[in-house]
């Protein structure tokens, strides 16, 4: 398809949707709460840039054994 | 001086296929001179502090139909990297139809970033992919990944979601999965129209998509997912220069024109208005070139999802709504719901009664989110 036959999406873009506190944290607190317990089977340990041409750069999580202690933060990037 | 930079060569606007659903407009046998693009990795090479990284990137149009020129330059920004202790990080986006020998040689190019663009099952993949002479491709591309899995190689799947294929975004992900692919990387047709139905129906999707990459865990990766369990776990998250918008970053058109990211060049435009001042065979290095653009925008700075947003991009907010700063309902339907499924399936993993013991211990309004 034609660039020219791709406007801009302004005629049917909808506003965006703001996140309140009260649901941002509704929405992550087991899932925090978990991480920062250690009580995960597996645990996050870094997060890596990912380049990809023509694409939104996402990041790409690797992931570790939890620790031995379940009160141990979550690790830090090596 | 910068410590990464990120350079994208859109090295021709010809391609082999036409997907109907490509935005960057109508292909023709346009190619950007060798010698151009050396001296734009020349430039990015002096913008890049030494000891730092270069991010090169190749792009197109389908970049292995010059498979040779990106031998070439990939040996050139090898040695112009390693005079100035610099480390080189290529990346490459093919669409998995370019199996010549150079071609080849080319993707078993050692560290090379690689990003195989697949949208799943041939049902789904053949809708909107096919050759420029109106073949389907999904036989092709799928044998093209077949066989980099039989050789080891650790690349990427891109997958485009779009309104009429998110009823198979999981049959994809799975066939994808079954292959052998270990990352999965779904992106947004940005340039299509999404209805607030079809908005209901991505959160639905994402909600299944999430389940199977909880199943997954930990070979294999889904890039909305795993971005935002980044978030949640309050890792410590690299700059990601390609995001900086023509600041550390920048995308050069076989013409030469500059651009803040590949994903605006479409078609070259001389009056494209993302198009910055400039050509990339003229100055020493990039480093004048500072983005004065901000995303700010009062819509995110309200949001309590702001720091955990994919809004920043902001090609993806120009694609929706023609302003670099502001994001559409789609864009931010989609960032909620990945966090939110994410975070249900993080939690899940977890057994609900210890879930219930840590919530006593660590309220959730200690916690840094």
């Amino acid at each position: 398809m034609d660039q020219q036959d791709r406007p801009i999406q302004l005629e049917y873009a909808r506003p965006p949707k703001r996140m309140s506190r009260t649901e941002l944290v509704a929405i992550t607190a087991a899932a925090g709460a978990c991480l920062a317990a250690g009580a995960w089977a597996l645990r996050p340990r870094a997060v890596q840039p990912v380049m990809l041409g023509g694409e939104v750069a996402p990041s790409q999580v690797t992931w570790q054994k939890p620790h031995p202690s379940p009160t141990t933060e979550p690790s830090e990037a090596p | 001086m910068y410590e990464r930079y990120s350079l994208i060569l859109m090295l021709t606007h010809n391609c082999t296929m036409r997907c109907d659903y490509c935005y960057m407009g109508q292909k023709r046998d346009t190619v950007m001179p060798e010698g151009m693009a050396c001296h734009a990795i020349d430039r990015a090479v002096r913008s890049v502090s030494d000891g730092g990284t270069l991010e090169l990137g190749f792009f197109g149009g389908e970049p292995l139909l010059e498979a040779d020129m990106v031998l070439d330059l990939l040996e050139y920004a090898q040695h112009q990297c390693q005079r100035r202790d610099q480390r080189l990080e290529p990346c490459l986006t093919t669409n998995g139809t370019v199996t010549d020998p150079t071609a080849r040689i080319v993707l078993s190019w050692p560290g090379l970033r690689l990003a195989v663009s697949c949208d799943g099952i041939a049902e789904v993949h053949d809708a909107h992919r096919r050759f420029a002479d109106g073949r389907p491709s999904s036989n092709t591309v799928h044998g093209t990944i077949r066989r980099l899995i039989a050789d080891k190689a650790d690349f990427r799947v891109v997958m485009v979601v779009r309104p009429d294929t998110l009823h198979r975004l999981v049959d994809s992900a799975r066939m994808l999965r079954r292959m052998g692919v270990r990352h999965i990387e779904p992106g947004l047709d940005l340039w299509t129209n999404w209805s607030e139905s079809d908005e209901r129906r991505l959160e639905s999707a994402i909600a299944a998509l999430a389940d199977f990459w909880g199943e997954g865990l930990p070979n294999h990766s889904i890039g909305w997912f795993d971005e935002k369990t980044a978030h949640i776990a309050r890792l410590p998250i690299p700059p990601i220069t390609r995001c900086g918008f023509g600041d550390g970053a920048m995308a050069v058109a076989p013409s030469g024109r500059l651009y803040p990211c590949e994903r605006l060049i479409g078609e070259d435009r001389p009056d494209n208005p993302m198009c910055i001042p400039g050509h990339a065979a003229e100055g020493s290095d990039f480093l004048h070139l500072r983005s004065t653009l901000t995303r700010e925008h009062e819509v995110c700075t309200h949001c309590a999802m702001e720091g955990m947003c994919n809004t920043f991009c902001r090609c993806s907010n120009y694609a929706r709504t023609g302003d670099i700063r502001r994001p559409d309902s789609l864009l931010c339907t989609w960032n909620q719901a990945c966090l939110a499924e994410t975070a249900r399936v993080l939690a899940k993993v977890c057994p609900g009664d210890m879930v219930a013991k840590v919530k006593l211990v660590e309220p959730a309004a200690k916690m840094r989110i």
